[in-house]
């Protein structure tokens, strides 16, 4: 292993010094000469011809990155590092940069964009949310603009036009839910200019920020876009009472009890609820109904299952909160509020009913893509993060993208202090306040990592109600009692009496006693342990202020991470403060300024704004005075800032020396990344840090993930809580247990992966042929129409016009209402003839009248009418087809499986069966147009031309369902309202309706 | 099937799978020709022609022959395959093992870890077997001049072995992963057919010398050509259980009728039974080998020998008796019961937990019936072939055709799914009229 590691390590290591040959010698070489250069924009326009000359991008590399780094030292004041444009090559292979915090992950995208900008195809900057999108546009604004690149923003309420316009930009800044959602709304387009994405290179490069956050984290959830369903019934409610009256039992477990007991069971690691037979019985007791699982009842036997999942497996303020009587998700790994998204399969109803809120109405599926797979699509995509070598392997398995870490500019010091484990929870949260007391007493920032708003709140009434901490301190005592039991003498005694009022202890109270205990052994043991406890009580008294951050409490999110690492400071947060949270030691000195600069009534985003800022930080204030004067900002706020830098120094200083900011995870998460996350919080930049888990064997992952086998030896140690654990095994039990989450989670997104393959192959299809009738000329519109119709006329004739019967025994009775139903313009058609001719020759004979009808039908409407027409009824067909597949394909997943017992392979079953499926829809689309074409009745209004259709904005509507693994993101979009007027469509619909009867 | 093929030596990667797996195959071929060290192979041979030698046949069948050779891969990949059925077994009894089962992925992972080192123990162990206990027996019987039985010359036997079954396993992993079809099971095939090659062509020589009729000949191949079509159909028959999930019901249709359903097959359990069955049979004969001049334990052997009427019967009471046992092994109602709950599903009309369980044992149970009968007909096939027609010159088991068979299916249906993924057509394909039209 040790072994391994090292290779991989030095692997990496020639990797980076590959990188400084190639890449920073070259640049640092050209420096100079760049320097000089009046006119960078014109140096870049150069460049871009001479690619557009055939000169390669790697060529063109060097002097790229030069203008870009004199860029940003021109119109940013910064420069980039040599590491830095490592991390710029790395992107610009199309690989995964890892980058500390705080290393300026943002100014490294501008050397691979600015690279990658040349060929003119847009390049896209993916962020995690839309603050982050805009701050980093607008802050690498004056570095694309030095080189004559236009910069696109898209923010979640961005109109169409806007979107289209940033699309056209030289690079655009997008969160990855944008434009996954504009990607599926574009392939549900109905007219060109609803599109908003380029319409040569929609998808040419992208960059994507936290790449382990969007494929790895997200790539459960994918994409879905939905519309609205039937209204949702009120059966909920009643299915959650009925789940509150059934009681939890207790599985069926082999070599403990044969059979479960109560009335249902729970399986947490796969969230899973199962009714027993007791249970069954006592529901339809309680709906008054008999056999609950037959078909029948079948939707009332789904929706207790989610009433009872709901009761026990989502809790609030873990998995969701209620807000203005809303029922919101909390993202698992960011611990922000997920508005808008919602869980599936009428979980989401079920949680609304049992938190007795308005129930939202069920929706379906329209278009759904993975980030997988949407990521894919482009040409060529990279990424950065902090943190990506832990899942180095499945980076390169699924999307074959190397993982190179980039040193830091200077080294990381922090130090990451081995976890420390209790047995129970309690244990381990009297342990984290104590050391938040300590810490606190001494001035060190303290930044606390929850896992659950619940916790993070929890721990928060710890700090804030001293009584909470006496049980604590009571035991403390007890342990102490115990251990001086033997002790005799005047002293114990009045050592005794005093302990007699433990809550009124003070430190001073016990320090005379110090002498009496032994330096070491049990009894210094417990004396230390109370005394501890007797701080602990006294700081916490005297009131520990501090700040919580998680998805209930997040207005001040920036102002409260601005000051985390002022001294005296103590943090809790939820996984929020993971992701782009930029820790300063001493505060951060911008933050406030521009918070300042803000309330005077300036736009703070605005590039000359933030460069006097950051000049003004710099201490640079000649610079900083000549900006203000241009800016108009005053002279006294100037004296302000200065006062805020000086004092921010200061407290710096202090931080330093008390040890930089210090890290307390309350649990280990899942993936050891998210961990990593929350250390990468301290340290960065060189500064100085710390960092320490707390584990119990309470916490989730040890519950479910470790090994009972441990658990049960700890508890035959009798371990009671009043000191951690310290056992190499207990270390090991717990990496094993990450270990086994990651893998088994690993293993749940491969295969969702390789499922959701099948779909993606079928989508492309579509997808492409969608868009030529969408884009193509009217002939290629022409040509498919008629070849459907063809196909459909052939297909269905030949249904009856069987070569291998007599033609005397030819069904023509049948086969003349079947064509009608199709095609009523073949009325007259003389069928009896057919008689007279060989099955082929009939069959194209058919076809031919088909065609010569369908040409009649054309100059009877005009050639522009028809093709609007056909544009209309393909797209339309198609997405309605296409949605109903996409249901389909979701059930057949679901019950694929069972042919596993029949010795089958379940993903090969799936693929052969998803194949039968996507040809049904194939010829179910084929049919339904050629009906459409001929039976549409254009009537006076006139159809007005499809392009000139207006855009259907998407409207903040209530997404929607379906859950197969966990939660997906779903925002609604109402169906698509193309040419026809309402009142046509529904014309259009009565005489389908008509026509079937 | 040949189109099938056809059509997937077009695509490029699908081409570049089949030839992989023929690469990997033809490597296993080479190998058989690679001795172990030490052994008289023509000795072996002729002793594999006396009536004693039956006792190997089974493990020379599924080694491809090369146990008559004593290759490198003597064992051939028989040691896993009887690791995995053990495995199979065990996960059933031994809780541990069945709480890993249940574990997914990961779970699955770390049994097929166990099944390797089992497999590669037990090629250990029956290398070691071999080397002292056959090779080695009667101061070295099947060695070649030079070698003596001995500590050393076990531990090259063993050696060899070991890493003959080692390599072989890989291989069969490297098929599954980066060619077509099941890799284990292509090797075993690959050995069957190629056993046969060389026996048609003897037989066709005896036509030519005139010791065998041609009609007879003639009849014996159609007489095969049946029974895989036979087998063909039985292998694919199965009863399907439809099977509900409780789910929303979204938009007009309540889908899933037609494509969740529970498959049971006929023959649930496999040719495994016939492969118990045989080896069971062969012990009595085995254990009395070594005292060829008493007639008591003579006499009951013979009893056993499945190439008299009397074994024959034993054999295929025991199929039939194993049929039973495996089946149940394999196809457990009670976990099937467990998983459609964990997941929300149903069998219509009847309910989750114990009626679904005794609903499942009792369809089983009926198809088991079937299944039992049409392996111990399998058991009989060569019997009755080789009686009809005459022909003693191919010799060919029920279990190798079943295989072959069952091998053959698979690997089409693998091959098929693969095809379909790549013939998207979508809804503008041209239409096949314009190709004739115009």
């Amino acid at each position: 292993m040790l072994g391994l590691l090292r290779r991989l390590f030095d692997n990496n290591e020639r990797e980076i010094a590959r990188y400084y040959k190639q890449v920073v010698e070259p640049v640092n070489r050209l420096e100079a000469e760049v320097e000089k250069l009046p006119d960078l924009a014109a140096a870049y326009r150069e460049l871009k011809e001479k690619h557009e000359k055939g000169a390669s991008l790697d060529e063109l590399l060097p002097m790229a990155f030069a203008l870009t780094r004199e860029s940003a030292k021109r119109y940013l004041g910064m420069r980039h590092f040599d590491v830095q444009l490592i991390g710029g090559a790395v992107l610009h292979e199309g690989k995964i940069a890892e980058m500390k915090t705080g290393e300026g992950k943002t100014l490294v995208a501008t050397l691979a964009v600015a690279l990658n900008a040349l060929t003119g195809k847009g390049v896209h900057v993916v962020t995690v949310n839309d603050y982050l999108a805009r701050r980093d546009a607008e802050w690498m604004g004056p570095v694309y603009r030095g080189l004559g690149l236009s910069v696109g923003v898209i923010q979640h309420a961005s109109t169409p036009a806007e979107r289209r316009k940033a699309y056209l930009a030289d690079v655009t800044y997008v969160t990855n839910s944008e434009l996954g959602f504009d990607y599926l709304r574009d392939n549900m387009a109905i007219s060109p200019d609803q599109l908003v994405l380029r319409h040569d290179h929609p998808l040419h490069y992208a960059i994507i920020d936290e790449v382990d956050s969007i494929l790895i984290d997200e790539a459960r959830t994918p994409l879905i876009i939905s519309g609205p369903a039937e209204k949702a019934t009120d059966l909920y409610y009643k299915m959650a009472e009925i789940a509150k009256k059934l009681e939890r039992g207790l599985p069926a477990e082999p070599g403990v009890r044969k059979e479960p007991t109560g009335d249902y069971t729970v399986e947490e690691k796969n969230r899973s609820v199962h009714l027993t037979l007791q249970g069954i019985a006592k529901a339809e007791k309680l709906l008054g109904i008999e056999g609950l699982f037959s078909p029948e009842n079948m939707e009332l036997a789904h929706m207790l299952i989610q009433a009872i999942r709901a009761k026990e497996l989502y809790h609030r303020d873990r998995d969701y909160i209620v807000q203005d009587g809303q029922v919101i998700i909390v993202d698992e790994f960011t611990g922000r509020l997920m508005p808008g998204r919602r869980y599936g399969e009428g979980l989401h109803q079920a949680i609304e009913a049992k938190e007795g809120v308005r129930i939202e109405r069920e929706n379906q599926t329209l278009a759904t893509i993975t980030y997988q797979n949407f990521f894919r699509l482009y040409e060529k995509r990279a990424g950065m993060t902090g943190t990506a070598k832990t899942e180095e392997k499945e980076f390169q398995e699924i999307y074959g993208m190397d993982v190179v870490v980039v040193p830091t500019n200077r080294p990381v010091i922090r130090k990451d202090f081995p976890d420390v484990v209790y047995r129970t929870e309690k244990g381990k949260f009297y342990a984290v306040v104590e050391e938040i007391a300590e810490k606190y007493e001494r001035g060190q920032p303290v930044l606390v990592g929850t896992i659950s708003i619940e916790k993070s709140e929890r721990l928060s009434q710890m700090l804030k109600e001293p009584r909470l901490y006496l049980p604590r301190l009571e035991m403390r005592l007890e342990l102490f009692k115990k251990a001086s039991q033997k002790q005799q003498g005047p002293e114990w005694e009045r050592l005794r009496k005093l302990l007699e009022r433990p809550a009124q202890l003070k430190d001073e109270d016990l320090a005379p006693f110090e002498g009496l205990i032994p330096p070491k052994g049990n009894l210094r043991t417990a004396w230390e342990g109370l005394k501890r406890a007797v701080h602990t009580l006294a700081v916490l008294r005297q009131g520990i202020p501090h700040q919580v951050l998680n998805a209930k409490h997040h207005a001040r999110e920036a102002e409260i991470v601005a000051q985390a690492g002022r001294s005296k400071t103590v943090t809790i947060a939820t996984n929020m403060a993971g992701r782009g949270t930029d820790i300063k030691l001493g505060g951060n000195p911008e933050y406030l300024a521009a918070a300042l600069l803000e309330k005077e009534g300036f736009d703070r985003y605005e590039w000359k704004v933030e460069l006097f800022i950051k000049k003004m930080v710099a201490g640079k204030e000649e610079e900083a005075r000549a900006l203000a004067q241009e800016l108009g900002i005053r002279e006294e706020l100037l004296e302000r800032i200065r006062e805020i830098r000086e004092e921010c120094k200061q407290d710096e200083e202090r931080v330093r020396a008390l040890g930089g900011l210090f890290i307390i995870g309350t649990e280990r998460h899942e993936s050891r990344r998210i961990d990593n996350q929350l250390r990468g919080r301290a340290g960065r930049q060189g500064d100085p840090g710390g960092s320490r888990f707390y584990v119990s064997f309470d916490d989730d992952l040890m519950r479910l993930f470790a090994s009972d086998r441990v658990i049960a030896m700890l508890d035959r140690m009798g371990f009671d809580d009043s000191e951690p654990i310290e056992h190499p095994m207990v270390t090991r039990s717990i990496e094993r247990a990450q270990k086994r989450v990651e893998d088994r989670n690993f293993a749940i997104r491969k295969q969702l992966l390789q499922f959701d393959d099948v779909l993606s192959r079928q989508r492309e299809v579509i997808y492409a042929q969608r868009r030529l009738i969408l884009l193509g000329k009217d002939e290629e519109v022409k040509e498919a129409a008629i070849g459907m119709v063809e196909e459909t006329v052939a297909s269905l004739a030949e249904n009856f016009l069987n070569p291998e019967v007599h033609p005397e025994d030819w069904d023509l009775e049948g086969l003349k209402a079947t064509l009608l139903d199709t095609a009523p313009q073949l009325q007259d058609f003389p069928f009896a003839e057919l008689r007279a001719l060989k099955a082929e020759e009939a069959v194209e004979r058919l076809v031919e009248a088909a065609l010569k009808a369908y040409e009649a039908r054309e100059a009877e409407l005009s050639p522009p009418l028809m093709r609007a027409v056909e544009r209309f009824v393909i797209l339309n067909v198609v997405d309605n087809a296409w949605k109903e597949h996409l249901h389909n394909l979701d059930v057949l997943r679901q019950g694929i499986f069972l042919r596993g017992y029949g010795q089958k392979d379940p993903f090969q079953e799936y693929k052969i069966e998803a194949t039968r499926l996507f040809n049904e829809m194939v010829a179910f689309i084929k049919s339904e147009v050629a009906k459409f074409l001929f039976r549409l009745k254009v009537e006076a209004e006139p159809v007005r031309p499809v392009r000139e259709a207006p855009y259907v904005p998407v409207p903040e509507a209530k997404p929607e369902p379906s859950e197969v693994f966990g939660v997906e993101r779903k925002r609604a979009t109402p169906p698509p309202q193309p040419g026809l007027s309402r009142a046509e469509r529904r014309r259009l619909m009565r005489q389908e309706k008509k026509r079937k009867k | 099937m040949l189109k099938a093929f056809w059509s997937a030596l077009q695509i490029p990667e699908l081409r570049q799978r089949v030839l992989f797996t023929l690469l990997v195959l033809a490597a296993y071929r080479l190998g058989a020709f690679i001795p172990t060290p030490g052994v008289d192979l023509d000795k072996i041979q002729e002793f594999l022609r006396t009536a004693q030698g039956g006792v190997f046949g089974i493990i020379n069948l599924f080694s491809g022959g090369n146990f008559e050779r004593f290759s490198i891969f003597a064992l051939g990949i028989m040691p896993y395959i009887t690791a995995a059925i053990i495995m199979q077994i065990l996960v059933t009894v031994v809780p541990a093992l069945e709480k890993l089962s249940k574990e997914g992925e990961e779970g699955r992972r770390i049994i097929n870890q166990y099944t390797r080192i089992g497999g590669i123990a037990l090629g250990a162990f029956q290398g070691f077997f071999l080397a002292t206990a056959f090779l080695g027996a009667e101061g070295g019987r099947f060695l070649l001049p030079g070698w003596s039985p001995g500590p050393f010359f076990w531990f090259v036997v063993v050696v060899t072995q070991v890493a003959g079954i080692a390599l072989l396993l890989w291989m069969a992993e490297r098929i599954t992963e980066y060619g077509i079809g099941n890799g284990t099971s292509l090797i075993i095939f690959a050995g069957i057919v190629v056993e046969w090659l060389p026996q048609i062509l003897r037989t066709i020589g005896l036509i030519r010398t005139g010791e065998v009729n041609l009609v007879a000949f003639l009849f014996f191949l159609a007489f095969i050509v049946l029974a895989f079509a036979g087998m063909a159909a039985v292998q694919q028959a199965e009863r399907r259980i439809p099977v509900q999930y409780a789910r929303k019901v979204v938009g007009r249709r309540v889908y899933g009728g037609q494509a969740t359903y529970i498959p049971i097959k006929l023959n649930a359990a496999g040719v495994i039974p016939i492969i118990f069955a045989a080896a069971i049979l062969q012990i009595p004969i085995f254990l009395a080998a070594p005292f060829q001049d008493n007639p008591v334990l003579q006499g009951i052997a013979n009893f056993f020998n499945p190439t008299r009427p009397s074994g024959l019967f034993i054999e295929v009471l025991l199929v039939i008796l194993f049929t039973y046992v495996y089946t149940a092994v394999q196809f457990d109602p009670k976990r099937i019961a467990e998983s459609l709950r964990e997941y929300g599903g149903f069998i219509p009309g009847i309910r989750p937990g114990e009626p679904t369980v005794k609903f499942l044992e009792h369809i089983v149970s009926r198809l088991t019936l079937w299944g039992a009968l049409f392996l111990g007909l399998v058991t009989l096939l060569p019997q009755i072939i080789q009686n009809l027609t005459g022909i003693h010159s191919i010799a060919f088991s029920g279990i190798g055709l079943l295989i072959v068979v069952g091998v053959a299916l698979d690997t089409l249906r693998q091959v098929e799914s693969q095809l379909m993924l790549r013939s998207y057509e979508g809804f503008l394909s041209r239409g096949r009229l314009r190709g004739r039209n115009r």
